[in-house]
């Protein structure tokens, strides 16, 4: 008996070289996608009651606790975060709720953690590895912390929580005894390096809520420096629950930041801290890489947008295209396929 | 019909290769340090995985149209294999969001189910084999498909969701299991020799590396290792015991080698449709007990040549 030779399965393989080459993909995500609606207009920068929210679909995001190293926690108290998303040509802004029964905005205290949520947006073509990247595979991470949130309107310090200590004596700083001074009363910042270094932790004052930090794997947060920290936040605790709205510009000139465009998607993941569960750096809630869909610009809505105006600018015939092509391509070698088949019953 | 489940043993084995080159091996070493040559290697091996991956992906759509146009075949579940195939493709396009996606996890799910109401497996042990499948696909479908509808506002965060995650996972480890006890007695024995190789292997690394063992689990089956670790130790062994046996058996091990591929909770349409067409392999009252014997070149074949 002669075999007959798989003649649509090589075609099959010389279509997969071609379509690798050309960098076609043939599958499609199964997650979820966060969609940002275009809407035109000052986007709701501090107001998670914004009718313009609405615009916008919320979706909920499981989360689970991280336990792929450690320090691990093993029962997270977040998880589920609900999402939405708007962006109007220029800016980007992303509302984070969920629920939380205790407002943790400080960590002054040796056993005082705050509550805090991250977002996470790869940099390179394919999404990293989902917690915290990978080698090659770097995230750009805005990451909203509630004693921040605090701080931009009272300064925290040890005397927050210890109102009756002591201090014999500051060298250098002009503060007034007995409690601790703040960085600003130093006559010199160099007597405080972390501060003369620009370490965000260590700032005098806090121009933002959100910290901007690149990571390329475990043990890698790096924060950008104080020039590039370009997000901003605003952070709110009501009734149990958190609301936090990020915001950025959709092109950012940092290398390590990640820039967007209309009628583009590209790929999110979040995590959150319950500070009163003790949670902060690794011990936290994650979620898997989740796609976010930023709406198409109206042609000529505005002129920095007009070239990323989603599905039908010039990229479209340079992208969709080929897509319909391969398409087709994979209708017609599957059609064969079972033509083939059928003939070699019948025969 | 030799010509298809040629087309099943082409799908198995680029799944393998996809698997075990794109989602396991490149991914394992990212971590470890490169000399030029290694990363030259390594350039190479990641480029032969996306080959592997469209491949793979290429023939999971034909495969799953083959099912859906196979005489006699139902005409809904052609329908829904078909409207799967049609969403898969549009998505290359325009992201599930919203209606679509909730639609197409449904449809994967109804598809799950469907195979299984028709589900004609000849002994009580395959039918628990196909039950066990059906739950691990279905769970993590289901997952999905809760979260779908979460997205469109109809429904809240569901406390469902991550159960349905859980025991879709906790299916999976098994069905590890239930396919080694079920397909072991025709293992040979290098089979059980390896299976207990990978069993201590597993158990090794946990307890010298936990973090990268979890990394690698996760990227590779998507398993969150929330399970007690013994079980995915033993669960590791006996699917190899499992897959090997199952080939023994006529062309239950493809259907295996597919489902070790699609993993537990697949990121990609691909992955999905690898655990449909095991499905089908396992449950399919026409073809699936016909079909495995057709995989493997009978011995009047290799006599022929």
């Amino acid at each position: 008996m002669r075999r007959h030779p798989d003649r649509t399965l090589f075609a099959a393989l010389a279509a997969a070289l071609v379509l690798t080459f050309f960098r076609v993909p043939v599958a499609s995500s199964q997650g979820l996608t966060l969609v940002a609606p275009y809407v035109e207009g000052e986007l709701p920068l501090d107001d998670p009651a914004a009718a313009a929210w609405a615009q916008a679909t919320p979706l909920s995001v499981p989360l689970s606790a991280q336990n792929v190293t450690r320090p691990m926690v093993l029962e997270a108290t977040v998880r589920t975060v609900s999402a939405r998303a708007l962006h109007n040509g220029t800016e980007l802004a992303v509302l984070v709720e969920w629920d939380d029964p205790t407002q943790d905005d400080t960590a002054v205290g040796v056993e005082a953690f705050r509550d805090a949520v991250a977002l996470q947006f790869p940099l390179a073509a394919g999404p990293p590895f989902f917690c915290m990247g990978q080698v090659g595979g770097n995230v750009n991470i805005w990451h909203w912390k509630a004693d921040w949130e605090a701080e931009r309107t009272a300064r925290s310090d040890v005397d927050s929580v210890y109102p009756n200590m002591y201090v014999d004596q500051y060298p250098f700083a002009a503060g007034d005894e007995p409690v601790a001074v703040a960085p600003a009363d130093y006559s010199d910042p160099n007597y405080l390096p972390a501060l003369a270094v620009g370490n965000l932790l260590a700032a005098a004052e806090r121009r933002s809520s959100v910290e901007d930090l690149v990571a390329g794997g475990f043990g890698t947060l790096t924060p950008e420096p104080p020039e590039g920290q370009n997000v901003a936040g605003f952070g709110r605790w009501s009734d149990g629950r958190w609301q936090v709205i990020f915001t950025r510009t959709l092109r950012s000139p940092e290398a390590e930041d990640v820039s967007f465009a209309g009628g583009r998607v590209y790929s999110v993941a979040f995590a959150a801290w319950d500070g009163s569960n003790g949670e902060r750096n690794g011990q936290k809630s994650t979620s898997q890489w989740v796609g976010l869909q930023l709406g198409a610009v109206p042609a000529g809505a505005q002129p920095e947008a007009a070239e990323a105006r989603g599905l039908f600018n010039e990229g479209f015939y340079w992208v969709a295209l080929p897509s319909i092509a391969v398409i087709l391509l994979i209708l017609g070698l599957i059609g064969v396929m079972i033509l083939a088949s059928r003939w070699l019953e019948e025969k | 019909m030799r010509s298809a489940p040629r087309l099943l043993r082409w799908l198995a084995i680029a799944a393998l290769a996809e698997w075990l080159i794109s989602r396991t091996l490149t991914r394992a070493a990212i971590y470890i340090p490169k000399s030029e040559a290694m990363l030259t290697a390594f350039r190479g091996l990641t480029a032969l995985g996306q080959v592997a991956a469209t491949l793979a992906g290429l023939l999971a759509l034909m495969a799953v149209v083959w099912i859906a146009t196979r005489p006699g075949r139902a005409s809904i579940l052609s329908l829904i294999l078909l409207a799967l195939v049609g969403l898969s493709l549009s998505a290359l396009f325009l992201p599930l969001v919203q209606w679509t996606a909730v639609a197409y996890h449904a449809l994967m799910l109804a598809a799950v189910a469907w195979m299984l109401a028709v589900s004609r497996a000849p002994t009580w042990p395959d039918r628990v084999v196909v039950l066990v499948v059906t739950l691990s696909l279905a769970a993590s479908r289901a997952y999905l498909l809760i979260a779908s509808i979460g997205a469109v506002g109809v429904a809240g965060a569901s406390a469902l969701g991550p159960a349905a995650f859980a025991l879709g996972e906790a299916m999976f480890v098994l069905l590890s299991i239930v396919l080694g006890l079920r397909f072991g007695r025709a293992a040979p024995k290098w089979a059980w020799a390896a299976g207990a190789v990978l069993t201590a292997a597993f158990a090794a690394m946990r307890q010298a590396q936990p973090a990268m063992t979890g990394i690698l689990s996760m990227w590779s089956a998507g398993l969150s290792l929330y399970l007690p670790w013994p079980a995915y130790a033993v669960g590791l062994g006996l699917g190899l015991v499992g897959v090997a046996g199952g080939l023994r058996s006529g062309g239950y091990g493809w259907a295996m080698v597919l489902l070790a591929a699609s993993g537990f909770a697949p990121q990609l349409s691909t992955q999905a449709f690898y655990g449909l067409v095991a499905l089908w392999i396992l449950a399919d009252p026409d073809d699936g007990q016909r079909v495995p014997q057709a995989v493997v070149p009978t011995q009047r074949e290799a006599t022929a040549h």
